[in-house]
């Protein structure tokens, strides 16, 4: 019994093993109504019908034999060490057949199971050569993960059997957030900006150091000629002004409950990460100090400010396997640690939901004594579902009742912002599409009018 | 290492020793249960002729032995009895199923050629074409051919139907227990009897005496005794083969091996073992569900339209630049002065006024006023 469930275990369970074809199966249908036909009409005895199956899968099998031995194939897999969430990739897969028979192989890759894959995938290869056989995959899971096996079924020579083996290939993937948005305002901030429609406006003409002398072009404030060197160069000189640079800049990332909320892609939560990143890009390419902090009932992440570019590598790392949690954010455990964190006057942008954040009581009295200190903004994601709700035809008393709740929640929500705002806390509430921006130009505002 | 080495050593010793207090443990629940389990008999199945048993007949078959020494269990199908001489007797006891047609006709053959079978069963209809018939009241002597009377039990509740031919051996008021009939050269020899050579029974009453009249029957010097075990064989019963034409029973088989090879295709599992996940999804609208489901349960419909009404007022703020805090009936005369103000909207506003100021409010009135309210939206919102 025990044996009889090991082999079955062997049949259809391990990683290697043999299974018939389809060609074998139509192969012993028309066998199996051969022989039907013939004991219909003649005599033919159980033993005789015994030897005729037996000879059938005797020689079936000796094409099996006939076909490349399993370690005759070998495989190597290329696959990028880290993915961004939502795009599609190529994955090699190369082959090599040291047999003398050209395969046919179908192959299904061990990723892991939230990868979206349209496997299992075929390809031929021919008698001792390599090729290199692709797939497309999708990974919308962000974490670390671990690629180990890759699973192999090639046919033998007639196609009767195809023998499965699974080739060990360990390699380790991380799946970081899309970074497309990022790229892109690294590669030309201003088209970025202005693509968006946002317009960087000019800064204010006291702030900022002093950047170089040049000629003076016509609209230059007046009170901005250095008139040293327009009297040594005989030429009319200004000089030139920019932000400072080194500011302080801080990002908090809230993974409550309510940043797990659905979008039309993605959560809330993979939105504002994009949008943190390329803020971030955007200090650090400005030379700030960066700081990244993740939280949900407690601190989950903390990037310490650093700047240069190569510090945003170090933030995705951190920040890309963190995840929605299923408590509530605790906003004074995150502005506690934050005030302890922080030595120098910095900026704090905070992403989050912007109703729970105003439901939060204790969060006032904290933001009250951050204020002295920081300058703090809040970007949150409009709730497109909340404004739907409160435009819905009243068809049923339920709507009605959903209807009217939602319309108290907007209101109370217009309320407590015009009192946070008179109370100097900026928040804003950007379409889902549009935060990216809506973050980045927030932070280029602040920055050109010296607000820091 | 060093240690690490020393370690295996040692949790080897130690699983050895368990091994062997494993087995120890073993062998001695082995001699308990030997000695104090009791010797249960071994089962035969009655009319055995190697059964002691008191149902079986190995008492006969011993006697039988010693007396002729030429007695021999027949296990093989009929066919192989043909051509094996004459002078014969085959004895059949309460055979467990009635032989197919091609074994009955094997069966006669060898009577044909000179031999004879001693048939004992409890209702042998249907065997060689014995006819039986089910018997009023079974007691009384029983009578041979000379009248001679003899004591006898008899549980069979059928009496033989005999036919012309057939010579009555013995009988009772109830009808024939034993015929005799004969086949060319040979006989057989029928009774309703198998009991009477069973080991308890045998030396009751004139048991004995009535068997060994039956062997005698035909002849007194057998060369050969056979007792037939072909016929005990329990899974011997006429089998599907006999139920289905052969092409199905081929067809059926071919069908076997075709869903294992089918199984074998389609459940070889090929690619990672998987592992059932959990994936949530969560609706921002959550919070707004649960209050307005709350809201129903507790029928505030005036809250409600209240807050609708609010709403309203906050829409005629932004849009229009009514003051949020003026009272409903405040804000006609400024309304008067908005050209996108309908004339449907002074009288809805008068409505609202009225039905806000109600204590309670019913379901249809809240429906219907929900509605307006949605209009009066609608309107200001400009859509």
């Amino acid at each position: 019994m025990k044996s009889l469930k090991s082999l079955w275990d062997r049949l259809l369970f391990r990683d290697r093993g043999i299974l018939p074809g389809k060609r074998l199966l139509a192969l012993f249908l028309i066998f199996s109504i051969g022989i039907t036909v013939m004991a219909a009409f003649s005599n033919v005895s159980w033993i005789w019908l015994f030897v005729m199956n037996g000879l059938l899968l005797l020689i079936s099998l000796l094409d099996l034999w006939l076909s490349p031995k399993k370690k005759d194939l070998s495989f190597k897999r290329k696959i990028p060490d880290a993915l961004e969430r939502g795009i599609t990739y190529a994955v090699q897969i190369e082959v090599t057949n040291a047999s003398n028979k050209a395969c046919s192989v179908r192959l299904t890759d061990g990723i892991p199971q939230s990868f979206r894959t349209p496997f299992p995938f075929e390809g031929t290869i021919k008698a001792q050569e390599t090729s290199a056989l692709s797939y497309q995959v999708i990974a919308p899971v962000r974490g670390n993960y671990e690629i180990d096996k890759l699973f192999v079924r090639y046919r033998s020579v007639f196609g009767l059997w195809e023998k499965q083996t699974a080739a060990v290939i360990k390699q380790h993937v991380r799946v970081i957030p899309d970074l497309t948005q990022t790229k892109r305002y690294l590669e030309s901030p201003q088209q970025f900006l202005l693509h968006e429609g946002v317009r960087v406006r000019k800064q204010r003409s006291e702030a900022g150091e002093f950047a170089r002398i040049r000629s003076y072009a016509v609209g230059d404030d007046p009170r901005k000629i250095n008139w040293r060197q327009t009297a040594k160069l005989q030429e009319i000189m200004s000089n030139e002004y920019e932000p400072e640079h080194g500011k302080y800049v801080t990002i908090l990332i809230d993974c409550g409950r309510m940043m797990g909320a659905e979008l039309k892609t993605g959560n809330r939560l993979e939105k504002a990460l994009e949008a943190a990143l390329t803020t971030a890009a955007a200090a650090l390419r400005n030379g700030d100090y960066v700081a990244v902090l993740a939280f949900s009932t407690d601190v989950q992440r903390f990037v310490p400010p650093e700047k240069g570019m190569g510090h945003l590598q170090k933030i995705l790392q951190t920040i890309s396997t963190i995840h929605v949690e299923a408590s509530e954010a605790n906003y004074s455990a995150a502005f506690n640690y934050l005030s302890a964190a922080l030595k120098k006057r910095s900026l704090i942008l905070l992403f989050s939901d912007v109703q729970t954040f105003l439901y939060e009581e204790t969060v006032l009295h904290h933001l009250r004594r951050m204020r002295q200190r920081h300058l703090f903004m809040l970007i949150g994601i409009e709730d497109k579902t909340l404004l739907a709700a409160a435009r819905q035809e009243p068809d049923s008393s339920k709507i009605a009742m959903v209807k009217s709740v939602a319309q108290q929640q907007i209101g109370f929500k217009k309320q407590k912002k015009t009192y946070w705002e008179k109370q100097g806390l900026s928040m804003v509430e950007a379409k889902e599409e549009r935060l990216v921006t809506a973050a980045v130009s927030h932070y280029i505002r602040i920055m050109n009018e010296g607000m820091l | 290492m060093k240690n690490k080495g020393a370690a295996s050593l040692h949790s080897r010793i130690t699983s050895r020793r368990a091994l062997i207090w494993l087995a120890a443990v073993l062998l001695l629940f082995i001699g308990i249960s030997y000695i104090i389990a009791p010797d249960t008999p071994k089962e035969y199945p009655a009319f055995v002729s190697e059964s002691p048993s008191p149902t079986g007949v190995k008492a006969f078959y011993t006697y039988m032995d010693n007396q002729t020494g030429a007695v021999n269990r027949w296990r093989h199908s009929p066919e192989l009895l043909t051509g094996r001489g004459n002078n014969q007797l085959l004895i059949m006891v309460e055979p467990s199923f009635t032989p197919g047609t091609e074994e009955m006709e094997d069966y006669m053959a060898f009577m044909e050629s000179g031999n004879t079978i001693l048939l004992l069963k409890t209702n042998p209809d249907g065997m060689f074409g014995t006819e039986t018939v089910p018997a009023q009241d079974a007691s009384g002597d029983i009578t041979d051919q000379n009248e001679n009377v003899s004591t006898a039990e008899i549980n069979s509740a059928f009496r033989l139907n005999p036919s012309n031919n057939d010579n009555i051996l013995l009988k009772d008021e109830a009808g024939a227990i034993a015929t005799k009939s004969t086949f060319e050269n040979g006989a057989l020899i029928t009774a309703v009897a198998p009991e009477w050579m069973m080991n308890a029974k045998i030396l009751e009453q004139d048991h004995l005496e009535l068997i060994l009249s039956f062997v005698h029957a035909g002849n007194t010097g057998w060369e050969t005794v056979y007792f037939d075990e072909y016929l005990h064989r329990s899974n011997n019963a006429p089998s599907l083969t006999a139920l289905y034409p052969y092409w199905i029973l081929v067809l059926g088989f071919q069908a076997v091996l075709f869903a294992a090879l089918w199984l074998w295709f389609q459940g070889k599992r090929f690619g990672p073992v998987k592992v059932p996940r959990e994936e949530t999804v969560r609706f921002s609208d959550e919070r707004i569900q649960a209050l307005a489901a709350w809201y129903q349960r507790s029928r505030q419909y005036r809250d409600s339209l209240q807050i609708q009404a609010d709403y309203l007022k906050m829409l005629l703020q932004e849009r229009w630049g009514i003051p949020y805090y003026k009272n409903w009936v405040d804000i006609q005369e400024q309304l008067d002065q908005k050209a996108e103000a309908g004339p449907d909207m002074k009288n809805d506003i008068d409505g609202l006024t009225n039905v806000l100021q109600k204590e309670r409010i019913d379901k249809k009135t809240y429906m219907s006023w929900s509605k307006r309210i949605n209009r009066l939206r609608k309107e200001v919102e400009g859509e």
